[in-house]
């Protein structure tokens, strides 16, 4: 209803030329059109404006209207990982105190993105801290969370055979679930998946159980796997403990000594490794968020403090280790802690 | 007589056109239809209520509107351009090289188009050089759908103008009639059909355009980056609503759009 009210708005004055059809109003046509577009024009600056400090997802957890103060005050720009979407755009905004401006993608999209020069955001946080190394160097940055593979299930009786049997696995192995994951070329959640079925392997004492689990006609782009994954498309999918709080799935939790959680086994999980295509290894190790402010002033220095405080992310399903926010690289003195 | 009677047999095709026709409606209105049915009529309210989705609807609504005026400016005069050189067969330019030119867009992946842009307009190209910001302004989205859409105005106007009779022209130019008045009183009221056509597939490709435009300006939200948006964080039970925004907006735009068409225009002298 109100959708079709707003389409009358700008294009009102050229609504009218057609109501008559004499040739006067005819004419009106282009003149009505150019109407149209100068108050299209006008709307779009203001849009432009009140864009900038619009509520990132949809949560609705802040008005757009709300966050424009501050006189006029640039919004600090977050460039985020997909995962952190939810708990940025909802948790972090409502912890600062300022206009925060947050855009999630993959973290390899993310990481290519600024150090390909195409975004140029104040504070970039990925979803794995050795990203940093390969895509995108920079002087420093914080580890901030840790995160944990899970295996979530559906509703269907399939997904609930995943959820009930002794071993999780069992039913996918059996062929009475099917398995989804995402494109270990393509982001962390891919090859963290892998290392996940191969510490499996090793785990249940089961060899060879991460190629009976792995089947090539299953791998996603991360938004395709979860758009099946929802719609019952697949009875099962790794993902991370976060993205199954935030979105509401039934989830299986892993042993700390698979799901890639725990800082203390970093040594343990780096015995699996997955070859990307480009021909870089990578190694196993725990899940771990890093982040890197960008610029020195005044706002993004309190609003990364706040980003790697981590207080908001519990909410979201991570898990914020005593030990955190750990700095390294040469941290700029006003980012110190 | 006999001519009579065969025009009322139904001849085959008669028949097979709508049935075939048939199959291809299904495929797009049933998915349309379940994305619809699927939705309480109280999530498509409750989203409707968001102050995200409405200036995100608002953001479309004006970006699409621009990028669609913005087509038509200069489309039409590039469509004729083209239309009239390939008509004179005098330039190989006019002929091959820039109708290849104008389907660049269509054949790239919007977001590899949205990342060309981006290094050309973004702080590394012209913008930097300018000094001026594009990106993640309104005008990187015009920009984006602009880039993607204009090529309908462009390669349907061109068509049309080529179905226009040149003899028809050369008539009006004998007759004392000037090269604009020409084409403001002959070609383009003959021509204006497959413009509107051309204008409506613009609109429409503009308004769901998301590739690009994800690349190009993440901010402000047009409805489809909100969509993908709010997928990423919440499900897609939380982004089908916002979806049904934006068919019910594009479909009343278009409909307003092809009564404003009703009637050729007639340009000013």
């Amino acid at each position: 209803m109100s959708a079709q009210r707003s389409v009358g708005g700008p294009r009102r004055r050229g609504a009218d030329g057609v109501g008559s059809t004499d040739g006067t109003s005819r004419r009106g046509f282009l003149t009505a059109l150019g109407g149209a577009g100068a108050t299209a024009v006008a709307a779009g600056v203001s849009g432009c404006v009140g864009g900038e400090g619009s509520t990132a997802d949809g949560s609705g957890s802040g008005d757009s209207g709300g966050d424009e103060g501050d006189g006029g005050e640039r919004p600090v720009s977050v460039l985020a990982a997909g995962s952190l979407q939810l708990a940025f755009s909802e948790g972090l905004r409502a912890a600062v105190d300022r206009p925060v401006q947050v855009e999630a993608h993959g973290s390899v999209t993310v990481a290519r993105l600024v150090a390909e020069g195409k975004r140029d955001p104040d504070i970039v946080a990925l979803a794995d801290t050795a990203l940093f190394d390969r895509i995108l160097p920079t002087e420093w940055h914080a580890e901030f969370a840790t995160n944990a593979l899970v295996v979530a299930h559906t509703d269907s009786d399939a997904g609930r055979r995943v959820a009930e049997a002794d071993r999780w696995f069992d039913p996918v192995v059996g062929g009475e679930a099917s398995l989804g994951r995402t494109d270990p070329d393509l982001d962390p959640l891919g090859y963290r998946t892998l290392f996940a079925l191969d510490l499996a392997s090793e785990y249940y004492d089961r060899p060879g159980l991460r190629d009976a689990l792995v089947d090539p006609g299953q791998i996603y782009p991360e938004t395709s796997l979860l758009s099946r994954f929802e719609t019952g498309d697949l009875d099962a999918a790794v993902v991370y403990r976060s993205m199954a709080e935030d979105r509401g799935y039934d989830y299986v939790d892993l042993p700390a000594e698979i799901d890639l959680s725990d800082p203390a086994r970093a040594e343990a999980y780096g015995a699996v490794s997955y070859d990307l295509p480009s021909g870089e290894t990578v190694r196993g190790a725990p899940i771990a968020y890093g982040a890197a402010a960008r610029r020195d002033g005044d706002p993004v220095v309190e609003t990364f403090e706040t980003v790697v405080g981590g207080e908001y992310l519990g909410d979201h399903g991570f898990v914020v280790p005593e030990e955190f926010p750990e700095y390294s690289g040469d941290v700029p003195r006003v980012h110190r802690p | 007589m006999s001519r009579v009677s065969t025009a009322r047999e139904r001849s085959p095709w008669g028949a097979a056109a709508p049935l075939l026709g048939a199959v291809l409606l299904v495929l797009y209105a049933v998915p349309v239809a379940w994305l619809l049915l699927a939705q309480p009529p109280g999530a498509v309210l409750a989203a409707l209520d968001a102050p995200f989705v409405v200036g995100a609807a608002r953001n479309t609504l004006v970006s699409a509107s621009v990028s669609t005026a913005l087509a038509g400016l200069f489309g039409v005069p590039l469509a004729y351009w083209l239309a009239r050189a390939r008509f004179r067969g005098r330039t190989l330019v006019g002929r091959t090289l820039v109708p290849a030119v104008v389907a660049f867009p269509l054949v790239l992946p919007p977001v590899v188009s949205g990342m060309v842009l981006v290094g050309a307009v973004g702080s590394n190209g012209l913008g930097g050089l300018l000094g001026v910001r594009i990106t993640g302004t309104i005008a990187g989205v015009v920009l984006a759908q602009t880039f993607v859409a204009s090529p309908f105005v462009v390669l349907t106007a061109r068509s049309a103008f080529e179905r226009v009779d040149a003899h028809t022209e050369e008539a009006a130019r004998t007759l004392g009639a000037t090269e604009w008045g020409t084409f403001r009183r002959v070609t383009l009221p003959l021509a204006w059909r497959g413009i509107l056509a051309g204008v409506t597939l613009a609109f429409a490709r503009a308004a769901g355009e998301f590739g690009a435009t994800l690349m190009l300006a993440y901010y402000p939200r047009t409805l489809p980056v909100q969509i993908w948006a709010t997928f990423s964080g919440r499900g897609l039970d939380a982004a089908f609503p916002v979806a049904v925004v934006l068919l019910a907006l594009a479909s009343g735009a278009l409909v307003c759009i092809n009564l404003l068409g009703e009637s050729s225009p007639v340009l000013p002298e």
